[in-house]
């Protein structure tokens, strides 16, 4: 090896290293919560939801039932680290509210909870794709994007999601390969 | 156990076909329609045509995952929960019911129920052409196939004109043509990249899919209604199986027996004769054995079982297993490739959309080494399947934002995207092989398989061509955000096997002749996967229905000579 590979790879491996230490300190310390803790943050996880895809003229997360969704899935489906990984970040969101507004998040109005998931989606990406994707490797998604990822899915499985929120053909019958795309067309919910 | 008098008359039938998967289920019907009254052994429980198809309808919110699987599922059967889904996880095997050693990484993914995998499959129906048979003869690798593609052409032509297969002539000499159905429709996106492809490439062209699925009534069956559901079972019988097609074609004649929850142990060898007398089945609801006899023997297992089966099936004549005189039984497992490739997105055409979910991509038939000067540092070559479609919400769930503006960006079609892959040829590897391990048992105290595979230097060198040129056509075509990929998939990922009793001239050096007849024990054809010389890169279900086809009609007419 010749003394530019040489530093360059000390170099990398420096990146690397502190990546995976600030990632470390920032996604792990945090997760000493209890999976009974889940059912009892029902009530937060529904407004999470409901503020990602809030009611307009269709129906919104929380009309959907996608807190059930939620915690189902993190009960049922989600690996242990996932879980963990969810419920600490429900920990951080509750403190960051408390602290910033005074109130839980559940209660905070809201123009102040977006602001509030703002922060955890800004704060959740280095800006640099292959940092984040070296992130994901080895400690999983953070929780704020693990969270919009369930409730999207959540919301666009269910009936009033999927029927009313998006379009869905049960027996399309024929394919259409070039439509005109209308202005109200709605993508499919089944692909 | 010894059966006698009546009860040997009750098991005695005029053939046995082993396994009901996609070729099976030919031999079937093709050996009842030919008047044998047969008898159709699958170790797994029977699926009945519509009646068993239990999640066909479902909407996505009747399912308590919505599609996922409990993590329980993954723990437990990783490979079955790896390649389904929760509306479709009751057509793959269970790990921790059918354990196999993997000496190398490789995934087997099983279809244990009658039907098999035609359930299940890909529908994707691909003719071989000579520059696929005369490959091995050639280049001098392997065998040389026993067979040209002028001694089948009448036979894909034979089993085209009962599955249904839709899709566009092209005159290609490296794909021939079928008897097609109707095409399906390529979009507007795949419609832009074609015409890109044509205008720039000499000997390139995208063309739809040629599927199993029908685009009218056939056969009395109902034209495919663009669910994409199919491996769910279809109701409409809208693709091919043997569960909508052959095998209630055989059922039809009065000639065919089913029995289901029947593993075969071994094929009896009957010393005096030189020919295989029936097989020996171990009956999983009961853990029995029982026998049955007949005069014709078809092995339709699937690649790696069928490959089992013989090397289980040992006597005085062959100690190492029936027709294994040359020892290639197990050898030269091949798989397709299918890791590498190239997507992107393309800015433009946002007025268009598509309605119904075609259950097909695109092709672009293979570009390279069609020529025998070409050379492109790897022997063989690969097609290129792929998918044109506009982001959807799965796509864009973690973009940025909330509130109202969020849920107006997931609930509108995204941008055009293509992603596309290379199909790609494994060469067979002597040293590519399935054993058996006397020292583990299954719990009918049946050895188990181990499989040991890898691709080598020329699929890795492939690959990266596929990447290259991947990009280069959508770059080409205008796309953005090219990105290639290599997901460095393991052996079985594409559920391509073949090669373990393999076909050819020579005795020596092969199991099989040119008619999927073993060369030593002239009553017993195989024409699953596992009779394939080489893998070509056409998905092969359709080779092996032809085969099959043309094994039984020759079978049938040895029988008739009383040559077997």
């Amino acid at each position: 090896m010749n003394r530019r590979k040489f530093i360059l790879s000390m170099i990398s491996a420096g990146i690397f290293g502190g990546v995976a230490l600030f990632v470390f300190k920032k996604w792990h310390f945090s997760a000493n919560v209890q999976v009974s803790d889940l059912a009892e943050r029902r009530e937060l996880i529904a407004s999470l939801a409901d503020t990602i895809i809030p009611g307009t003229s269709s129906p919104g997360a929380g009309e959907a039932g996608v807190a059930s969704y939620i915690v189902l899935y993190l009960n049922d489906c989600a690996t242990e680290n996932e879980r963990s990984r969810f419920l600490s970040g429900l920990e951080r969101v509750t403190a960051y509210a408390t602290r910033k507004f005074d109130a839980p998040f559940e209660r905070c109005n809201q123009a102040d909870r977006i602001r509030i998931l703002t922060k955890f989606e800004r704060q959740s990406t280095f800006g640099i794709a292959i940092l984040d994707k070296i992130r994901d490797r080895v400690f999983g998604e953070p929780f704020i994007i693990q969270l919009k990822r369930l409730t999207v899915v959540g919301y666009c499985t269910s009936e009033l999601g999927a029927t009313r929120g998006l379009a869905y053909d049960y027996i399309p019958v024929v394919y259409e390969p070039c439509m005109a795309l209308t202005p109200d067309q709605r993508v499919w919910s089944t692909n | 156990m010894n059966i006698g008098g009546k009860a040997k008359q009750d098991h005695t039938f005029d053939a046995i076909v082993v396994g009901s998967g996609i070729s099976g289920g030919w031999a079937a019907r093709e050996l009842c329609q030919k008047g044998l009254r047969t008898l159709l052994l699958d170790r797994g429980r029977n699926v009945e045509h519509i009646k068993d198809y239990d999640t066909a309808l479902l909407n996505p919110w009747d399912f308590k995952y919505r599609g996922a699987l409990p993590r329980t599922e993954h723990e437990r059967n990783p490979l079955q929960a790896g390649i389904s889904n929760e509306a479709d996880i009751q057509f793959f095997a269970r790990d921790e019911d059918h354990p196999y050693i993997q000496e190398q990484p490789f995934t087997w993914y099983r279809g244990y129920q009658v039907g098999g995998r035609s359930l299940t499959w890909g529908r994707q129906c691909y003719r071989w052409s000579d520059l696929d048979f005369e490959a091995n003869q050639r280049e001098g690798i392997s065998v040389d196939w026993p067979i040209r593609y002028r001694d089948i052409a009448a036979w894909y032509d034979y089993v085209e004109s009962f599955v249904g297969v839709s899709g566009r002539k092209e005159g290609l000499a490296q794909l021939p043509d079928g008897n097609f159905l109707p095409p399906m429709e390529l979009n507007c996106v795949e419609k832009h990249l074609a015409q890109s492809i044509k205008g720039s490439y000499e000997n390139r062209l995208l063309t739809i899919a040629r599927v199993a699925n029908l685009t009218r009534g056939w056969e009395g069956r109902g034209a495919c209604l663009n669910r994409n559901l199919c491996s769910r079972g279809c109701p409409y019988g809208g693709y091919f199986s043997s569960n909508s097609a052959t095998i209630p074609a055989a059922m039809a004649t009065g000639n065919l027996t089913i029995r289901p929850f029947s593993i075969v142990s071994e094929v009896i060898y009957d010393e005096h004769t030189a020919r295989a007398a029936g097989v020996r089945v171990v009956d999983t609801l009961t853990s029995e054995n029982v026998e049955f006899f007949a005069k014709i023997i078809f092995v339709n297992a699937s690649t790696i079982a069928t490959a089992a089966i013989l090397l289980k099936s040992k006597s005085n004549r062959f100690p190492d297993g029936l027709g294994n005189d040359s020892g290639q039984v197990g050898r030269n497992l091949m798989d397709h490739h299918s890791s590498a490739g190239a997507m992107g997105v393309y800015d433009g055409m946002k007025e268009f959309y598509y309605k119904g979910r075609r259950p097909c991509g695109f092709l672009i038939p293979r570009y390279r080494n069609i020529d025998a000067n070409e050379s492109n540092g790897f022997l063989r070559g690969y097609n290129v399947q792929g998918v044109g479609k506009r982001k959807e919400w799965l796509d864009q769930a973690v973009m940025p934002g909330f509130g109202p503006s969020f849920k107006d960006k997931i609930t509108k079609p995204g941008p055009w995207f293509v992603w596309m892959a290379g199909w790609g040829e494994c060469l067979p590897y002597q040293d590519n092989y399935v054993r058996l391990d006397p020292s583990s048992k299954d719990k009918w105290g049946l050895p188990l398989v181990a499989i040991n595979f890898s691709f080598r230097d020329n699929e890795k060198k492939m690959m990266e061509d596929i990447k290259d040129t991947c990009t280069d056509m959508l770059t080409n075509a205008g796309f953005e955000q090219v990105d290639s990929f290599n997901y460095n998939k393991v052996g079985g990922s594409t559920i391509h096997e073949m090669g373990t009793a393999r076909m050819g001239r020579d005795p020596s050096t092969s199991v099989l002749n040119g008619f999927n007849q073993m060369h030593a024990v002239k009553n017993v054809f195989i024409s699953d996967g596992s009779c394939m010389t080489s893998s070509a890169c056409q998905n092969p279900s359709l080779t092996y229905m032809a085969l099959t086809a043309r094994a039984c009609d020759y079978a049938v007419s040895e029988l008739k000579k009383g040559n077997i």
